[in-house]
């Protein structure tokens, strides 16, 4: 029985960063997402006394920052009828230096998934939860995570595969210009 | 229980991984960026407020409808 390692606040704390990544991936808007994580934040503050000291303290976040989004998506839904072309629209992270195209391509596939999908790819994919926790979090039944989830990567594959044949073009057109170039002189 | 239209086809175990890489890598791209400022102030704030105001401890919750202090 290890009483409170850390406090209240220090857990959340902890989790700041888990949940400002799992905002974002929800809403592609960097901005936006850390209004959701301060909401969230408020919210949890709010409800502290609910929360069982030694329970999954992320999940329980998770929770509490997708039902707002979700909340908020809702209220939306008759002003902003595609809710993925607002999300492809605001997506502003910059891409890390290396692998910069393939970065931009994967982050426009994923706008063109629905918000529920790329909640399960992220909490499934990269947050590390088993598809009960997800399920959970969502409140909905494993099974369906488990199909919004092979929808989700379906759909995924299918569009990067599409993707993947105009933006192989710019790697060859560098060597084009060189053989192009040789090719001119050679003429 | 019933699942409507789940006629996707089963994703290949390369692409899968892939996906898998490509939404890790951006994922914690964000997970390693510092906590913003702007958090750090809100927990504090919000400590300060339950200083300010100990509604924390459970004898002060007690009091459902005689709240006229606040």
């Amino acid at each position: 029985m290890t009483t409170e390692p850390q406090s209240f606040r220090e857990g959340l704390l902890a989790e700041i960063p888990s949940l400002r990544a799992f905002a974002l991936s929800l809403c592609g808007n960097s901005h936006r997402a850390d209004d959701l994580v301060q909401d969230a934040l408020m919210r949890a503050w709010a409800a502290q006394t609910s929360f069982e000291m030694g329970t999954n303290i992320r999940a329980w976040l998770f929770t509490i920052l997708r039902n707002g989004y979700f909340g908020e998506l809702r209220k939306r839904r008759r002003e902003v009828e595609d809710a993925t072309g607002s999300y492809a629209a605001s997506l502003s992270t910059p891409a890390e230096q290396e692998s910069h195209l393939d970065f931009a391509d994967f982050q426009i596939a994923l706008a063109k998934l629905s918000a529920d999908q790329r909640e399960v790819l992220t909490l499934v994919g990269a947050s590390g939860f088993s598809y009960e926790e997800a399920a959970e979090i969502c409140g909905v039944a494993v099974g369906t995570i488990k199909s919004r989830l092979n929808r989700a990567r379906a759909k995924l594959a299918e569009l990067l595969q599409m993707e993947s044949l105009p933006a192989s073009e710019p790697e060859t057109a560098t060597y084009d210009r060189r053989s192009s170039a040789a090719r001119v002189r050679a003429n | 229980m019933n699942e409507p239209k789940d006629k996707s086809p089963l994703v290949p175990a390369e692409a899968q991984a892939r996906i898998g890489r490509r939404l890790k890598a951006m994922y914690d791209d964000v997970v390693n960026q510092p906590v913003p400022d702007r958090f750090l102030e809100l927990l504090s704030r919000l400590e300060q407020e339950n200083h300010d105001s100990p509604a924390q401890s459970p004898k002060a919750t007690s009091t459902p409808a005689g709240g006229v202090k606040q």
